[in-house]
C-alpha cells in the first residue's frame, strides 16, 4: 500500500474511535483494527481459523493450548507473554471475555492454557479477545504490525517495519469527504452509495466489495407472531429506504438453526413504537419505513447509551438494532427478525 | 358644663388639623383617584389596540406565508420538468434512479426551506416525501384532494413523521409531464409561523384545529382569532389562530403606578400632617401663651409681659389686652386713691369721732373745775380727786387710740424671713391661753420669703389671734399650714369657729369692721395692707357654722 514513500490516505466516512478498539463497529474500525491488534488466531478470507498472535494450538481432553510467537511484541517492543494475553483478558469490558481469565493458566511465557469443554476455537478470534495493554496514548497498545497514533486529526498506522508507509485515517462525510476525494485520497472507505458514487467518478479508481458485516433487526420483546409479508419489507428497506449498500438479510445460520428459539423471526403486529440508537443512520431509516408502512406507530430516536439501556431492559415495545453481521448471540427472550445486511466499499486506485 | 351636658371639647388647634388635612388631602384623594383611572384606561385601550395590531399582522403573515409557500412550491414545479434524473425515475420506473426521486423531496425541501414537501401522482400515491423520506408508495388522495380543492389558500394539515404528526400550513401545485400530471403539497410547519406570528412574550399564538383543541386563555387575558381551514381526514373543517395577550404586563403597569401614587399620596399624607401640625401649632401656640399670660395679669401685682411685638394677629389681640389691662391698671390705681381718700377722709373723720369722744368728757371735767375753782375754790382739790378717773381714762383712751393708729403706718423691711419659723413664734405668743388648740402641718425645707419679719408676724399674730378668739365655748380647733406654691409659699390658717354670713365676709378686710364686741375693725384690714406690702395676696373662704380658712400666699 505504500505510494512512493508517501504517506497512504484513507478517507472514511465511519467514526474511528478508541472505545472501539476491540468491537470495531464499522469497516474503516476493521480495517484499523486488522493492523493495530491481534487475537491468538484470525479467520482467513475463506473463513478458514489460522494461527495469528498465537503460532500453534493444540486441542486436548481440558482444552486449548496455545504457543505464542517468539517474535510477537507490544508497539513499544516489549515481548508479549502469556502473563499478558490474560492480564488484557481480565481487563477487557466484555463479561465473557473476562469469564476465559478463571480458565486460564500461563505455561510459560510462550504456553498459555485454556479449560474449556468448547470445541470451536473460532471464538478466540473475536475481536474481544485481541491482546492489549493500557497505554498512556488513547489508543491501547496493540501487538500488531501497525501502532496508532493521532496526529493533526487524523488517525495515523505507524508501521513497526520499515518497509510499509505511514496510513492516515480521516473521517469526512458530505462536501468534506467529496473534498478529500477530490484533493486524492488514495483510499475511500465508505457505506455512503452517493460518496462511493462520487469517488467512482474518476475512471482510474475502483471498487471492492467488502464483507456483509452488519445486520438490523427488528428486535420485539415478549412473543409474536409469524409474518408473511416480512420478504417483501425486507426488499424495499434494502432497496430503497436506506442509503447504504445493503440487501435483504439473509438470515444468519445462528438464527435458523437454533430449534429452541422458534419465536423468532416475528415482526411486530400491532402498530407499537419502535425504538433505534439516534446515532444509527441506517436505522433511522429502517424504522421510518416500518412506521410509514404501518408496522409501527412512531420513531421514537434514543440517545445510544439510552438505548442500550433500554434494549437490555427491554422498555420500548421494538427496537431496530445494528450488529455485526457475524454477531455471537444466541437465543433471547425476544423475537429477532433481521431485516437487512449491510456492507462497505473500499474505492482503490486502479493499478497503472 | 352648668347645664350638667358632657361636652367634648375641641380646640382651636384639632380644629385647625382638620382643617388644613382635610383641605388638602380630599382634593389629593380626588386627583390620585381620577389620574390613576385616566391612565389605567388608557393602558387598557393600548393594550387592546396593541392585540388588535398583533391581529392584523398575524393575518397579514398567514397571507404572507401563504403567498410564500405557493411561490416555493412553484419554483419546484418549474424545475422538476428539467430534471432529466426526476423524469427517468418518475416516467421510465428507472431502479438506478429510483433513490434520486426518493431524496428528490427531501432536496427540494431543503433548497426551498420549506417543512413538508411530497410529490404525489394523479393517482395521490407519494412518490417522494421530503418529512417523511420512506413513505414512499403510500397512498394520500385524500389530502391531495382536500388541499387541491383549497386553490389560493393554505390550509392547516397534520402531516405524518417518523416520530409524531406535524401540524403544517400548506398548499398544493402541480405540474405535467408527458401526459402525467404530478402534484406537490407543501409547506410550513404551524410551530415556525406561530412563532414568525408571536410578537414579544407577551403574546401567545394557539392553533385550535380539528375542533378537539379548545384554547382556553388564561383568565383576564383579550384574545383575538385569526380564522383557518383544517384539512380532516376526508373534509375541511374550521380552525383558528388564538392570539392571547397576557395581562401581565398590564397588571404589571397597573401596580407599579398603584405603587406610584399611593407612595406620592402617602408622601403628601405625611406632609400635609406635618404641615397641618405646624401650622395649627403656630397658630395655636401663641394663643395659649397670650391665655397663660393673662391668667398672670395682676391689676395690684408686677407687670405681666405680652407678646405684643408680634406683627400678626395675635400681636393685636396682646396689644390690645396689653392697653386694656394698663388701662385697667390706671383704673385701679385710681380706685385705690379714691379708696384711700376715701379712707383717709373716713379716718379722719373717724379720729375727729373718736378724738371729740375722747377730749368731750375731758372738757367736760375741765368745764367743772372750772366752775368749782370759781365758786369755790377751796373745793378744788376734792372736785379734781373726783374727776381725776375721768380725766386718766379718757386720755387712756386717747393714748390707745392713738397706738391703734399708730399701727396703720407700715415700715418695711426686705430680709430672708423663715416662715415656719414665724409662725411657731405667732402660735406661741397666741395660744399662750389656749394650749392644744392650735395644730401645725408644716412642710419642711421650704425657701425663704424676702420681706419685713416684723410684718409676718403681724399677720400670722393677727390670723391666729382671730382664729383662736373665733371659737366659742365649746372649742375647736384651729389649723395652720405652711407648703410650697409655684411663686412661692402658701400659708393656710383654719378654724372650726362660728364662721361669717356673706356680708361679713364681703367686708372682712374693711377697716374698722369687726364682729366682736371690743374689736377695732382694724385687724383684717392691717393684715391686708401689710401682705400687699409683701407684695402677697390673702383671700378667704368662711361660711356660717362651718369655720373660716385665710390663704396667705406670700412671694419666695
Amino acid at each position: 500500500m505504500s505510494v512512493q514513500g508517501r504517506p497512504v490516505t484513507v478517507i472514511t466516512t465511519g467514526t474511528v474511535l478508541p472505545a472501539h478498539a476491540k468491537a470495531p463497529a464499522n469497516a474503516a474500525e476493521q480495517f484499523l483494527f486488522d493492523r493495530a491488534y491481534e487475537t491468538l488466531v484470525r479467520a482467513d478470507c475463506r473463513g478458514r481459523i489460522v494461527p495469528q498472535l498465537a503460532q500453534r494450538w493444540t486441542r486436548n481432553t481440558d482444552g486449548f493450548t496455545f504457543v505464542l510467537r517468539g517474535d510477537a511484541r507490544f508497539w513499544n517492543g516489549a515481548p508479549v507473554t502469556a502473563a499478558d494475553v490474560i492480564a488484557s483478558w481480565r481487563a477487557s469490558p466484555s463479561a465473557r471475555v473476562r469469564a476465559l481469565v478463571d480458565s486460564s493458566s500461563a505455561g510459560n511465557e510462550r504456553t498459555l492454557s485454556i479449560a474449556t469443554a468448547d470445541s470451536s476455537v473460532a471464538r478466540f478470534a473475536a475481536a474481544g479477545t485481541a491482546v492489549t495493554r493500557e497505554s498512556a496514548e488513547r489508543w491501547p497498545m496493540g501487538t500488531g504490525r501497525y501502532g496508532i497514533v493521532e496526529s493533526g486529526g487524523a488517525v495515523v498506522l505507524e508501521p513497526t517495519f520499515p518497509t510499509a508507509a505511514r496510513i492516515e485515517i480521516r473521517t469526512a462525510t458530505g462536501v468534506a469527504a467529496r473534498d478529500a476525494i477530490d484533493a486524492g485520497a488514495d483510499v475511500v472507505l465508505s457505506g455512503d452509495p452517493s460518496i462511493l458514487s462520487y469517488a467512482l467518478r474518476d475512471t482510474s479508481r475502483t471498487a471492492v466489495d467488502l464483507e456483509w458485516d452488519r445486520t438490523w433487526a427488528l428486535l420485539v420483546p415478549g412473543d409474536a407472531t409469524e409474518d408473511q409479508s416480512i420478504a417483501t419489507l425486507r426488499a424495499s428497506l434494502a432497496n430503497d429506504a436506506v442509503r447504504a449498500i445493503a440487501r435483504p438479510a439473509a438470515v444468519p445460520d445462528w438464527v435458523n438453526d437454533d430449534a429452541s428459539c422458534p419465536e423468532r423471526a416475528a415482526p411486530p403486529r400491532a402498530p407499537k413504537r419502535i425504538a433505534y440508537s439516534a446515532d444509527d443512520a441506517i436505522a433511522r431509516a429502517i424504522v421510518e419505513r416500518l412506521v410509514a408502512v404501518g408496522r409501527g406507530s412512531a420513531a421514537a430516536p434514543l440517545a445510544p447509551a439510552a438505548f442500550a439501556t433500554a434494549v437490555r431492559d427491554g422498555t420500548e415495545s421494538a427496537f431496530v438494532v445494528g450488529m455485526p453481521y457475524h454477531a455471537d448471540r444466541r437465543c433471547t427472550t425476544a423475537a429477532l427478525v433481521p431485516l437487512i445486511d449491510a456492507r462497505w466499499q473500499m474505492v482503490v486506485r486502479k493499478r497503472p | 358644663m352648668a347645664d350638667g351636658r358632657q361636652k367634648t371639647a375641641v380646640t382651636f388647634k384639632t380644629r385647625a388639623l382638620i382643617t388644613l388635612s382635610a383641605a388638602a388631602l380630599v382634593p389629593l384623594a380626588f386627583l390620585a383617584t381620577g389620574v390613576r383611572s385616566q391612565l389605567r384606561a388608557r393602558l387598557v385601550a393600548d393594550y387592546e389596540r396593541r392585540l388588535d395590531a398583533v391581529a392584523r399582522v398575524a393575518r397579514e403573515d398567514l397571507a404572507r406565508e401563504s403567498a410564500a409557500i405557493a411561490k416555493r412550491l412553484s419554483a419546484v414545479a418549474r424545475a422538476m420538468p428539467d430534471d432529466e434524473q426526476f423524469r427517468t425515475a418518475v416516467l421510465r420506473a428507472d431502479p438506478e434512479a429510483r433513490r434520486y426521486l426518493l431524496d428528490y423531496a427531501g432536496h427540494a425541501m431543503e433548497l426551498t426551506g420549506l417543512a413538508m414537501l411530497q410529490i404525489q401522482d394523479s393517482a395521490g400515491r407519494i412518490l417522494s416525501s421530503g418529512h417523511f423520506r420512506n413513505e414512499f408508495d403510500r397512498p394520500d388522495a385524500a389530502t391531495l384532494r382536500l388541499v387541491a380543492s383549497a386553490r389560493d389558500t393554505a390550509l392547516l394539515l397534520a402531516v405524518r413523521t417518523p416520530e409524531a404528526p406535524l401540524l403544517a400550513l400548506v398548499r398544493a401545485d402541480s405540474l405535467r409531464l408527458s401526459g402525467r400530471r404530478f402534484y406537490l403539497v407543501g409547506g410550513v410547519a404551524a410551530d415556525e409561523l406561530q412563532a414568525r406570528v408571536r410578537r414579544g412574550d407577551s403574546t401567545r399564538v394557539d392553533v385550535a384545529w380539528d375542533l378537539r383543541d379548545s384554547v382556553v386563555p388564561p383568565e383576564g387575558a383579550a384574545f383575538r382569532v385569526v380564522n383557518l381551514r383544517y384539512a380532516n381526514d376526508t373534509t375541511l373543517k374550521p380552525a383558528r389562530l388564538v392570539l392571547t395577550q397576557s395581562r401581565a404586563e398590564l397588571a404589571g403597569l397597573e401596580r407599579e403606578l398603584n405603587r406610584w401614587l399611593i407612595g406620592a399620596v402617602g408622601t403628601a399624607v405625611i406632609g400635609v400632617a406635618v404641615l397641618a401640625v405646624w401650622f395649627a401649632r403656630s397658630l395655636s401656640q401663641p394663643m395659649a401663651d397670650l391665655a397663660q399670660a393673662t391668667t398672670r395679669i395682676d391689676l395690684d401685682g408686677a407687670l405681666v409681659p405680652l407678646p405684643v411685638e408680634r406683627e400678626d394677629e395675635v400681636g393685636t389681640v396682646a396689644r390690645r389686652l396689653d392697653a386694656l389691662a394698663t388701662r385697667l391698671r390706671a383704673s385701679a390705681g385710681k380706685l385705690r386713691a379714691a379708696e384711700r381718700r376715701a379712707t383717709v377722709g373716713d379716718m379722719a373723720r373717724q379720729v375727729n369721732h373718736d378724738i371729740k369722744n375722747g377730749l368731750i368728757p375731758i372738757r367736760n371735767v375741765l368745764r367743772h373745775l372750772g366752775d368749782v375753782s370759781e365758786r369755790d375754790p377751796a373745793s378744788l382739790p376734792g372736785a379734781f380727786g373726783d374727776r381725776r378717773r375721768t380725766l386718766d381714762a379718757s386720755v387712756e383712751y386717747l393714748d390707745t387710740l392713738a397706738r391703734n393708729y399708730a399701727k396703720l403706718t407700715p415700715r418695711v423691711v426686705h430680709e430672708p424671713v423663715d416662715v415656719n419659723a414665724v409662725i411657731r413664734d405667732a402660735v406661741v405668743s397666741a395660744s399662750a391661753s389656749s394650749d392644744g388648740i392650735v395644730q401645725l402641718k408644716l412642710t419642711e425645707q421650704l425657701p425663704p420669703v424676702h420681706g419685713d419679719r416684723v410684718i409676718v408676724r403681724r399677720i400670722l399674730d393677727n390670723l391666729v389671734r382671730n382664729a383662736i378668739e373665733s371659737l366659742d365655748e365649746r372649742g375647736g380647733r384651729v389649723t395652720v399650714t405652711s407648703a410650697r406654691s409655684p411663686e412661692g409659699i402658701i400659708v393656710t390658717v383654719s378654724d372650726t369657729g362660728r364662721g361669717m354670713t356673706a356680708e361679713e365676709l364681703a367686708h372682712a378686710f374693711d377697716d374698722f369692721f369687726t364682729t366682736k364686741a371690743d374689736g377695732t375693725g382694724l385687724g383684717l384690714s392691717v393684715v391686708r395692707r401689710l401682705t400687699s406690702d409683701l407684695s402677697g395676696n390673702i383671700r378667704v373662704e368662711s361660711a356660717p357654722g362651718r369655720g373660716t380658712t385665710f390663704t396667705l400666699d406670700l412671694p419666695a
